[in-house]
């Protein structure tokens, strides 16, 4: 029986701007269970960075998390709201117990300081080493453990004398440098190489049997999706619509927007026939659509669409959706 | 809920100004109007922006007080500046140095009564005559400099920062020459040894001198004294052009990799038209702040060089040289340090505030919130109409 | 760190050309010099026309423009250039008076960074709340009165009202050199009456000249500040679990690279208010004594004083450029 190591209730995230106040995500909930690779789908803007931020109280002004909660299952047996946490302890946790992986590798390093440092910083916030020379010597072990070669020369490099796949590749080693639980990748390969791509996720799954991890992948590429994950969750406009497992999704996708999403992309898993886009633009989070958001798009659109907010529905075992279809 | 954009009267100022402003155009270039109505609406959303920022409006407010008193400040002087009140009256030990508030008669005037608001010189003088007299010199001074050394620098930092290689290299190499010396360190050198040269040169152009004369209001008496007067304003051209060949250099070589560029390259157009017409227009924002705040640089390096002893000497009136004359009657003659100082410091303040609040407005941040809430409430005044 | 060496060494080999580059532009200023002075330096209107011809050959006057320049860069680089008012070479007579203004320089400078750091961090800080805005209405005014307007104003203060400073000549040098500037020299051989002295000497026109770049820089250290913070590795270091303190240090070095570069356009301000700050406190340094050369039209003295505050100008943003390069690792091409 899988357990569950995250469990998302009604998460809420507004942006106040001064065009008006934007509903990023909305009531969104989902289950993730320990071990277990969870894939958070949806086109750009559709919130699932936002999403995956909020888990740890990441939102910056102007952004704010306005309601819902977030448990996490410690190894420990115990459960805690990470939004009800103070600036303090969800600091022990970051980085530590959870670990994030961003898109853009060159966003994320600092240019001022050797690889080496930032990986050993990462331990040494939190403890696991004395000091920082402490810490850089152990970053040498990590750095052979994410694939760099020539890891005693590369501890020594700064940022922008690595490529784009090894900063990345630094990145995920300083995710993974205190044994986290839970690993959240945002979109860890968008940034690369085609090339580098696989060689990427591959590093991601090899990391997350050593070190027994859960991964919650952010992504808007399906083919990523059927290749690494076990579960996945479909967004749209801020809503979770869809979610199941991989197999569930892709042999039986039963929310409009993922059948169109699907039919968009070449599927590996089905026939494939024509690829057709789905029709219109996503809809402006100031004034979102009422009802369910993905209605103006819809086919099979009828009032009650156009009314009320379709809640999430198990129609089979572990197969969520939020339409009124059903 | 969302307000109404009330419009206030600078905003419906700023219309007739910009509305006005694209009428007169409009009379050189048929239909201008009709097909800028998008840039006017810039510049209208512009001025409201600057509206809304009182530092800004102060700072407006001074410069447009500065440039008045510099074009009418002989006129509205009560006393020319090269009248000498100590040769008519019989108090003439007194009537020197006399502290604000004195009053003197004029015996050998028609007994005219002389006031002095802000003291006497040690000429005599009326310092607020004088204050306003010498708005003159400074405002026709920084004109000279600023219309003369920036569009010098700029001209060769679009020609080092398009064209690249060698022609880059060298002209970037004089320029960092320049940029070598402290900047007031080598005006007071140049200023030190050009006036001979010049005033050689000015006396032997009597159409030159006329000229000179005319700009600055002065007597065919200050002849003499021109070459002084012009030598600091060449040092300060020769200071100032090096800054914005770096700055106009820097923000081409960015403009240059963008791609209308490349397009305009590929459709043929002439260098001196891209450069000009297109590379410079895109620049020229950040350029105009810069020339903004340098307006009080110009004026501030002005009175230092002329509080120095460089430059005019009177009896031309010159805010830093009345300081540097009254310097040695300081603290007694406080007010001959105090108000010409005070003067040059709120024009350069004025300067600084306009130039400060013009970078706010070319931030594309407050334009756009400003933009949002105008179109918004035009909207809702459509809607509801 | 070899890439650090190589860098050094490339940087210092460009300080030549810029030498030469200064030596060009102060020839031109020489050239212009017009050529009546040669009457001046002979003795005025009373000076034979054979008094004024040897002075014409022994400065060269007569000869073209290469050979002139020759000649000033020998006398500059040998100190062989004589003064005709004084008969001295010229650098002697500057000698004495560059500590004057090397030690009004470095003590204005350190008020401006003793002062304008902490206030740009705590309006970064602090931001859009009242210490900022006072901080910018202080940059504002800074940058807007003229040094010797501010000089006199104080000095009416400190010295007319309350005797705190003092007008007269400047404390001599500590016996012990070993920086050449007095005040430190004083400090670091115990010396501390000497130190007050020149303490109270100094600190009034060291404050005056610091305070235009005071504001300028506080203002400038926020906002590089602000800027370094909303850096994008910021999110990154916030989601590793990093306190608050340490982002604060990345973000101060990031944010250093862009202030150490106005500190160096900022010190040749302050070199270049030098005359201004001497003359208003009658402190017998290099910029007073230019002034009181043009009065003279002692042009070889004012040439040769716009050569070293070339020089010292230079050699600080050699240094400015060095420590760029420390901080930053992507600058050491």
């Amino acid at each position: 029986m899988p357990e569950p190591i995250l469990q998302v209730r009604n998460l809420t995230v507004h942006f106040y701007t001064y065009a008006g106040i934007v509903k990023a995500i909305e009531r969104v909930s989902f289950d993730v269970y320990r071990g277990e690779t969870f894939a958070l789908v949806g086109e750009t803007g559709c919130g699932k960075s936002v999403t995956s931020r909020a888990l740890t109280q990441l939102i910056e002004s102007p952004g704010r998390i306005v309601e819902g909660e977030v448990l996490y299952y410690k190894e420990d047996g115990t459960v805690v709201d990470l939004l009800k946490l103070n600036e303090e302890q969800i600091r022990e946790i970051r980085g530590n117990e959870i670990a994030y992986i961003f898109q853009d590798p060159h966003a994320s390093l600092d240019p001022l300081y050797t690889v080496g440092y930032q990986i050993g910083e990462a331990m040494e916030v939190h403890g696991k080493v004395e000091n920082i020379k402490e810490g850089i010597k152990r970053a040498i072990d990590i750095l052979k453990s994410v694939l760099i070669p020539d890891p005693e020369n590369r501890v020594k490099n700064y940022p922008h004398e690595l490529s784009g796949g090894m900063k990345q590749r630094v990145v995920i080693g300083i995710g993974i440098a205190n044994n986290p639980k839970i690993l959240i990748a945002d979109e860890p390969t968008t940034a690369l190489d085609v090339t580098v791509q696989a060689q990427i996720l591959d590093l991601i799954n090899q990391l997350k049997e050593k070190y027994k991890a859960t991964v919650i992948l952010i992504t808007h590429n399906l083919g990523v999706v059927a290749e690494t994950a076990d579960r996945v969750a479909v967004m749209y406009a801020g809503k979770i619509v869809e979610i199941g497992s991989v197999e569930q999704i892709f042999k039986n996708p039963l929310h409009p927007y993922t059948k169109g999403l699907l039919k968009a992309v070449p599927n590996p898993m089905t026939k494939i026939e024509r690829l057709e886009a789905i029709p219109g633009t996503v809809p402006n989070l100031i004034t979102p659509p009422s009802g369910c958001r993905f209605h103006p798009r819809c086919p099979f659109a009828t009032e009650v669409c156009k009314r009320k907010i379709p809640e999430l529905k198990e129609l089979e075992d572990g197969h969520f959706v939020a339409c009124h279809l059903y | 809920m969302q307000e109404e954009y009330k419009k206030s009267i600078l905003d419906k100022l700023a219309d007739k100004i910009v509305y006005g402003l694209g009428s007169f155009i409009s009379l050189f270039k048929k239909g201008w109007k009709e097909r800028n109505k998008s840039k006017m609406e810039e510049w209208r959303l512009m001025l409201y922006a600057l509206n809304r920022s009182p530092p800004a409006l102060i700072g407006l407010f001074f410069v447009i007080l500065f440039i008045l008193v510099g074009i009418f400040g002989p006129r509205l002087a009560h006393w020319r500046y090269n009248f000498f009140p100590m040769l008519y009256t019989k108090s003439y030990d007194k009537i020197i140095l006399a502290p604000p508030g004195s009053k003197f008669v004029l015996d050998y005037y028609n007994n005219t009564v002389i006031t002095f608001p802000l003291g006497s010189d040690h000429y005599g003088r009326d310092l607020l005559s004088l204050i306003f007299s010498g708005a003159r010199t400074s405002f026709v001074i920084s004109i000279i400099v600023i219309s003369l050394g920036v569009p010098l620098g700029i001209i060769l930092g679009l020609i080092a920062g398009y064209y690249g290689g060698k022609v880059d290299e060298l002209i970037m190499r004089i320029t960092d020459m320049f940029l070598a010396f402290p900047a007031l360190i080598l005006a007071i050198a140049l200023s030190a040894v050009l006036p001979e040269r010049i005033q050689n040169f000015i006396s032997a152009h009597e159409a030159v001198q006329k000229f000179v004369l005319w700009l600055f209001a002065l007597d065919v008496r200050e002849a003499g004294n021109l070459g002084r007067l012009l030598a600091v304003i060449l040092a300060m051209i020769i200071v100032w052009w090096p800054a914005y060949a770096r700055i106009t250099r820097g923000s081409t070589l960015t403009e240059k990799e963008k791609l209308y560029i490349e397009a305009a390259r590929a459709i043929g157009l002439p260098a001196r038209t891209i450069m000009f017409k297109h590379i410079l227009p895109n620049i020229i924002g950040p350029i105009l702040v810069y020339i903004t705040l340098d307006f009080g640089g110009v004026i501030l390096m002005e009175a230092g060089l002329s509080f120095l002893g460089l430059g005019a000497t009177p009896p031309i009136a010159d805010w830093g040289r009345i300081v540097y004359d009254g310097a040695q009657y300081f603290p007694k003659a406080w007010w001959l340090v105090f108000y010409p100082g005070l003067v040059v410091m709120l024009v350069a303040l004025g300067w600084n505030l306009l130039g400060d609040g013009l970078r706010d407005i070319l931030d594309p941040k407050t334009r756009r919130s400003i933009e949002f809430k105008v179109k918004k409430s035009k909207k809702e005044g459509e809607a509801n109409a | 760190m070899a890439d650090l060496k190589k860098f050094l060494i490339r940087r210092i080999l460009t300080f030549i050309p810029t030498i030469v580059g200064v030596t060009i532009i102060v020839f031109l200023i020489a050239y212009v010099i017009p050529a009546d002075p040669a009457k001046a330096w002979a003795g005025g209107e009373k000076a034979s026309p054979e008094a004024v011809e040897r002075i014409k050959e022994r400065y060269h006057l007569n000869e073209p423009w290469y050979d002139q320049y020759w000649f000033l860069i020998k006398g500059l680089a040998t100190n062989t250039l004589i003064d005709p008012r004084t008969s001295n070479p010229v650098f002697d007579d500057i000698r004495d008076r560059f500590p004057v203004t090397f030690q009004l320089a470095i003590i204005a400078f350190t008020f401006m960074i003793l002062i304008g750091i902490p206030l740009g961090l705590i309006s970064a800080l602090k931001r859009n709340t009242w210490i900022d805005t006072l901080v910018r209405i202080f940059a504002l005014i800074g940058v807007s009165t003229p040094v010797f307007w501010l000089g006199y104003l104080l000095l009416f203060v400190f010295f007319v009202k309350f005797r705190i400073t003092n007008l007269a000549g400047v404390p001599p040098a500590p016996s012990v050199q070993i920086t050449h500037v007095p005040i430190i020299d004083a400090l670091l051989t115990g010396k501390f009456t000497l130190f007050k002295q020149h303490l109270a000497r100094f600190w009034l026109p060291g404050f005056v000249l610091g305070f235009m770049g005071t504001g300028v820089l506080a203002r400038f250290v926020r906002n590089s500040f602000l800027e370094a913070l909303s850096g994008d590795y910021i999110q990154f270091l916030k989601a590793k679990g990093v306190p608050k303190l340490r982002m604060y240090r990345h973000a101060l070095k990031n944010a250093l690279v862009p202030i150490v570069t106005v500190l160096g356009l900022q010190f040749g301000g302050l070199l270049a208010g030098t005359p201004i700050t001497e003359t208003v406190f009658a402190l017998p340094g290099m910029g007073r004594y230019a002034i009181l050369s043009i009065q003279n039209l002692d042009f070889p003295a004012v040439v040769a004083i716009t050569f070293i505050y070339a020089i010292i100008y230079v050699t600080a943003n050699l240094v400015v450029d060095i420590l760029y390069a420390v901080i930053d690792p992507r600058v050491r091409y």
